[in-house]
């Protein structure tokens, strides 16, 4: 399990990480979203070393982590990196051995994920002669290439395109099958919501919210409603008595029904204007992250 | 816990990690073009360096001047005409008044050799010229058939034997500027390897797995050992070039001079390539590189 203490981490005056609590059991795969500069990259690279917390402790299975329990993360930084010079297979199984993986060993897994990443053909190709797309696949190898026990990806699905999204995805839930731990970040809230078995939302460098996806979908039975009301006051849902805002947008608003009915909810629409759409809805992850981002 | 069965991974000690990064740097410099070129270009000087003054010293008639001394010394050097033509030489003969004036003509430069009052020395200053030792002798052969066969004339050097110090001059020289401009070119190797390294951002990778003296250390080995392998190609092609098309007689002295020049040649490279990486460290970007070197 991979634990994130009361980590916390400024520069110069700004505040990065304020007291990051965070945890990623064994086997499941957790989303780390927060609106950009909410210190996402910072907690990625305290867990690998690059840089160091002001406070607080990084564990793995209960144990601080030391450089050799590093050496079994995976990797994959929001800036990507590769020697644009070397060749794909060539550079995976550099950093397989850097690793601490035996040659054969890490010839053989470097050819394997080359393989896994539909890049086959491409192998003997020096990194700067293939697509951004390739590369970022290659980039994704080499986080796996030494079977990383503990992955920390940022931001690994952009600038994918559909069919990387699919067999990154893929690859990630086979990882957490096999009792890797996978925090990763993205902006991409409905590929989180599909992918992950946690949501970690911060903000300003705090944990501002920490849900299981089985939660969120349990908490959809309390009853969250999207209703969209042509020529209504922006604000006509908080004037309902007994109704919550979770969110609003041009699409309408997503409230919960707090004390309030969704009869009384509909006709206080009604009254407000055209109802063009009124349904129940699950709250889903990028609802909530509107909510507690916008609060 | 690990999840896939098939292996573990051992952390590497520091002079595994060290030799691994080394033998990257060597592999991937080896693979570039732009070394067996620069290779090929510092051959092609030297061999111009070396080949050109031995190809124009053949070409002209050098003209030898002999101070003589008394008609016998005349009539020696008169016998030696025949024999120098044929090596496309001509003798000038300064009649001196006494021997006396013969050995001063000799030192003082003068003469290139003196023929004393009874024709039975020849004297030089330090060393006999080839050629006109030949002609000399010949001449000397002539005069003298009646003696069978006719013992060759003793050589009396003034001056104490500084044997080819002109020579050890020009191989030092030659030494020198090698190891100068090697030893800058090797560094800027490094340099520009490490800015590569933070402009690829591989960098964030590397270290989330491997300490920075561990990186610096392999890349300064490896490179050094490529670096030593080039300038040790370069100098024994140098050496056989010189001594084979007689720039250089001293094949010994060569190949002393050439084992000098590598030592020096590795105590500067650990000097200079430090100061070269701190260089490198601290610029940001590979067109950079050039100015901060400059200051």
């Amino acid at each position: 399990m991979l634990e994130l203490d009361a980590v916390s981490r400024r520069y110069g005056e700004v505040v990065a990480l304020d007291d990051l609590t965070l945890s990623v059991p064994n086997g499941t795969i957790c989303g780390f979203v927060g609106p950009n500069g909410a210190g996402k990259t910072t907690a990625m690279r305290i867990v690998l070393g690059v840089l160091a917390a002001d406070a607080g402790e990084v564990r793995w299975d209960g144990r601080p982590v030391d450089a050799a329990t590093r050496a079994q993360f995976g990797y994959m930084p929001e800036e990507r990196g590769l020697y644009p010079k070397m060749r794909a297979t060539d550079q995976l199984e550099y950093l397989a051995r850097l690793h601490g993986v035996a040659q054969a060993d890490a010839r053989a897994a470097a050819a394997r994920w080359i393989e896994r990443m539909g890049l086959a053909e491409r192998a003997r190709d020096r990194v700067e002669a293939l697509s951004l797309g390739n590369q970022q696949r290659v980039q994704l190898a080499a986080a796996l290439v030494h079977d990383p026990v503990g992955l920390v990806l940022d931001e690994p699905f952009s600038g994918l395109d559909p069919i990387g999204v699919d067999v990154m995805s893929e690859v990630l839930r086979e990882r957490a099958a096999k009792g890797v731990s996978v925090l990763f970040s993205s902006h991409q809230l409905e590929l989180v919501e599909r992918l992950c078995d946690t949501g970690a939302i911060i903000k300003d460098g705090r944990l501002v919210a920490a849900v299981t996806v089985a939660e969120l979908r349990a908490r959809g039975g309390g009853g969250a409603w999207r209703v969209v009301v042509r020529g209504a006051a922006a604000d006509w849902a908080q004037r309902v008595e007994g109704v919550r805002v979770v969110s609003s947008d041009d699409g309408g608003v997503l409230v919960a029904l707090e004390g309030a009915d969704e009869q009384a909810l509909l006709d206080a629409a009604r009254a407000a204007g055209r109802v063009c759409h009124f349904a129940r809805e699950e709250p889903t992850l990028a609802e909530l992250f509107r909510g507690v981002v916008a609060a | 816990m690990h999840p896939d069965e098939q292996r573990r991974a051992v952390v590497n000690d520091g002079w595994t990690t060290i030799r691994l990064v080394a033998r990257r740097e060597i592999v991937e410099r080896l693979r570039e073009r732009s070394l067996l070129i620069s290779t090929l270009v510092t051959l092609a000087i030297l061999a111009a360096f070396i080949v050109v003054p031995s190809a124009i010293g053949l070409g002209g008639t050098e003209t030898y001047k002999v101070a003589v001394a008394g008609a016998q010394a005349e009539r020696l050097a008169r016998a030696a005409h025949p024999a120098a033509r044929s090596l496309d030489a001509r003798i000038e003969i300064v009649r001196a008044s006494d021997d006396a004036a013969v050995r001063r003509a000799v030192r003082s430069g003068d003469a290139d050799a003196g023929i004393t009052h009874a024709a039975d020395v020849i004297v030089v200053r330090e060393e006999l010229d080839d050629n006109l030792g030949v002609a000399l002798q010949e001449g000397a052969r002539r005069l003298r058939l009646r003696e069978q066969p006719p013992p060759p004339l003793p050589v009396r050097p003034l001056e104490a034997v500084d044997t080819n110090s002109g020579q050890q001059q020009s191989l030092a020289f030659v030494a020198v500027l090698l190891l100068y401009a090697q030893l800058i070119a090797y560094g800027f190797w490094l340099a520009s390897g490490i800015v590569e390294e933070k402009a690829s951002r591989i960098v964030e990778v590397l270290l989330a797995t491997i300490r920075p003296r561990e990186l610096l250390a392999g890349k300064i080995v490896g490179i050094g050992v490529v670096a030593l392998g080039q300038l040790l190609l370069i100098g024994v092609v140098a050496t056989a070039l010189a001594v084979a098309t007689g720039t250089l007689e001293l094949a010994g002295d060569a190949v002393g001079a050439l084992g000098v020049v590598l030592a020096w040649f590795v105590l500067g490279y650990a000097f200079y390539s430090c100061l070269f990486a701190v260089a490198g460290a601290l610029v940001p970007r590979p067109e950079d590189v050039q100015t901060r070197r400059g200051r």
